[in-house]
């Protein structure tokens, strides 16, 4: 399992955190990133997001992610505990430089104990996603 | 007249079919989606009547036939038409990209929900047109639905029976088939993925308007999960992401697939789903100022201008609705026409009607082995609403009366209404019940008599009511007040 731990302050705002995220690529094996936290005192549920999510041309994406499971492979099931979300995307051969998509994954409410919030991402094709990194607001 | 003029009648008659092959062919290539261009007007709202949209597992063998018509009618107009099948599939590959459209995607921002709301409504209206019937809604593929083990056919996670087969009658073309599918009837995609907890999972916890809709750069909720998995799942039996495959596994291809149109039906009501559970949202003016352009359903077709006000405002702008879910299917695959059934009232005692055959005779056998039933419809029941009815079924037993033995092998099914309202009560008086309809499978040994008679079976259906302090179910009740359509037979 190739795993990327990227440590940056707490509360980054977010413009700076665009400016200076490292991209995530997930292309067949699970990769664990730490999501950065962004107004992590405010009261309220926890949302990751991922932003600027690329795809290869041609194909789509089914990618499982996980919250505190960085252990979690393709074996790993949906009812785990952990278990957030699938980013599930159909495929487009468009000839067209495929736009970045944002999306937003509300988070349990275990994930406000967390420290640091741990993200696995386990894609179940092998060809590339690329996303900026990962980070975690609180809704209001 | 000789054989030559025979055998040219028979080509000729042929060449006539629809022909799968036409409508269908192995590789129609992806691209040259753009539309024809031209002025849009401003889409005023829908005037006709309220539609209803119910489940695809809920239709009737008559809403079945016509959606087929509908779509079939659909692949027939003529390429310059702009409403014709891949038209319209286009107008779906022009708003994602397709042909290197320089229009925005639609998909992965706040668009995606109220674009293909307005998407559908405007097919919706072309089949209307189509098939004359201002009241023709688009079914809705609930694959979430679970399966209920009272149910005795069909799987809410298979591609939906009328889908199938490839032809119907044997000659006549599915106008719902798809041959780019790679799923058999039989397949069932996992309730991991698409089953009711992925999306309760998402309408319970994606509770804000941001979240369930999107933003104007962020995805709604509803696009990256169990959508995808259904389009890709249905053109491969692999779902490989990776190696995409046309038409549902791909964006610029899929809405060439009927089914394409029931499953986005499913998404569209859960729009509704979210409001009946957190309310109608304020929606920001910036969201309700998207707008698009789409062919209405006129012939000649002219462009209209909708937005996602008119989406929205669903009951009011577009005049369609949503039937809940049916667990119960009820779909039947009627293969020949079906005559316009009479209404019957049963009296209190012995009713004995012959059924109409719906299957077509030639194909009218019972196939043990293979699964095949043959069905009996009892359709549209109704009774006085402040009464009840327990009815008792033979097949073949005109002189079963009240005091038949419910044990009789030749009673096929007792069925049980309860009244829906207190007798005497305010708004009971000269109100009937919804309209029922119940299928009734007819056991193997009583089916070779079915099959002997080419469907057209005498059925006797026996109303009772309790008799003495116990209640036994064998005495005559005084009033019947049951309606019903003449029962009919199908073979599945």
């Amino acid at each position: 399992m190739r795993v990327i731990t990227v440590f940056l302050a707490l509360a980054m705002p977010m413009a700076a955190c665009a400016a200076t995220s490292t991209r995530v690529e997930l292309s067949g094996a699970p990769v664990t990133v730490e999501a950065e936290r962004v107004k992590a005192d405010a009261k309220g549920r926890l949302v990751l997001h991922l932003d600027d999510v690329r795809l290869s041309k041609g194909a789509g994406a089914n990618v499982r992610i996980y919250l505190n499971a960085p252990k979690a492979t393709a074996e790993t099931g949906t009812e785990h505990p952990g278990f957030v979300q699938s980013l599930i995307l159909v495929p487009s051969s468009t000839t067209r430089t495929p736009q970045g998509q944002n999306f937003a994954f509300p988070l349990p409410p275990s994930a406000r104990a967390a420290d640091p919030i741990v993200i696995t991402f386990v894609p179940l094709g092998r060809k590339s996603v690329t996303m900026k990194r990962p980070y975690v607001t609180v809704t209001e | 007249m000789n054989r030559r003029s025979v055998l040219l009648g028979v080509a000729l008659a042929l060449f006539a079919l629809p022909s799968f092959a036409a409508v269908c062919p192995r590789n129609i290539p992806i691209g040259n989606c753009a539309p024809k261009s031209g002025t849009a007007t401003n889409f005023t709202g829908d005037t006709g009547p309220m539609r209803t949209r119910k489940s695809i597992f809920a239709l009737n063998a008559t809403e079945i036939k016509e959606l087929r018509l509908a779509f079939a009618k659909l692949r027939a107009l003529p390429d310059t038409d702009p409403r014709r099948w891949l038209a319209q599939a286009n107008v779906h590959c022009w708003n994602c990209s397709g042909d290197s459209s320089t229009k925005p995607d639609v998909h992965g921002d706040w668009a995606f929900m109220p674009w293909h709301r307005v998407y559908l409504y405007t097919l919706e209206k072309i089949l209307g047109e189509l098939v004359g019937n201002p009241k023709f809604a688009l079914p809705y593929w609930d694959w979430n639905t679970p399966d209920d083990p009272s149910c005795t056919t069909g799987n809410h996670r298979s591609i939906p029976p009328p889908y199938f087969p490839q032809t119907t009658g044997g000659t006549t073309t599915n106008s719902l088939w798809d041959c780019y599918r790679d799923q058999p009837q039989t397949s069932k995609m996992p309730n991991s993925q698409v089953g009711k907890s992925a999306i309760d999972f998402i309408i319970n916890n994606y509770d804000t308007f941001d979240l369930f809709f999107g933003k104007a750069n962020q995805s709604a909720a509803l696009w990256p999960g169990p959508h995808g998995y259904v389009h890709v799942w249905t053109a491969d039996h692999n779902v490989d992401f990776d190696n995409p495959k046309q038409d549902m596994g791909v964006l610029e291809s899929a809405a060439r697939d009927p089914l394409f149109w029931a499953h986005h039906a499913n998404f569209d009501r859960l729009w509704d789903v979210w409001i009946a559970k957190y309310g109608v949202p304020s929606y920001p003016q910036a969201f309700l100022d998207q707008n698009w352009t789409f062919w209405n359903q006129q012939n000649p077709s002219k462009l209209i201008r909708m937005s996602a006000d008119d989406a929205a405002n669903r009951a009011t702008r577009l005049k369609y609705q949503y039937a809940k879910p049916s667990c119960k299917p009820e779909a039947t695959f009627v293969l020949q026409d079906l005559p316009v059934l009479d209404v019957i009232d049963l009296t209190v005692h012995p009713n004995t009607v012959v059924t109409t055959a719906a299957t077509a005779k030639p194909v009218f056998k019972i196939r043990e082995k293979s699964g095949t039933k043959v069905v009996l419809h009892l359709e549209d029941v109704t009774v006085p609403s402040d009464q009840g009815a327990v009815l008792r079924v033979y097949l073949n037993h005109p002189n079963a009366t009240a005091a038949t033995s419910p044990e009789d092998p030749r009673m096929i099914r007792e069925l049980i209404i309860v009244p829906s309202r207190t007798p005497g009560s305010a708004h009971a008086e000269g109100h009937r019940s919804h309209s029922m309809n119940f299928v009734v499978v007819i056991p193997n040994e009583l089916a070779r008599e079915v099959e002997a008679a080419n469907g057209e079976v005498p059925i006797t259906i026996v109303p009772v009511t309790g008799r003495g302090e116990e209640g036994i179910l064998e005495a005559t009740p005084k009033k019947s007040g049951v309606r019903m359509k003449k029962p009919f037979i199908s073979v599945e």
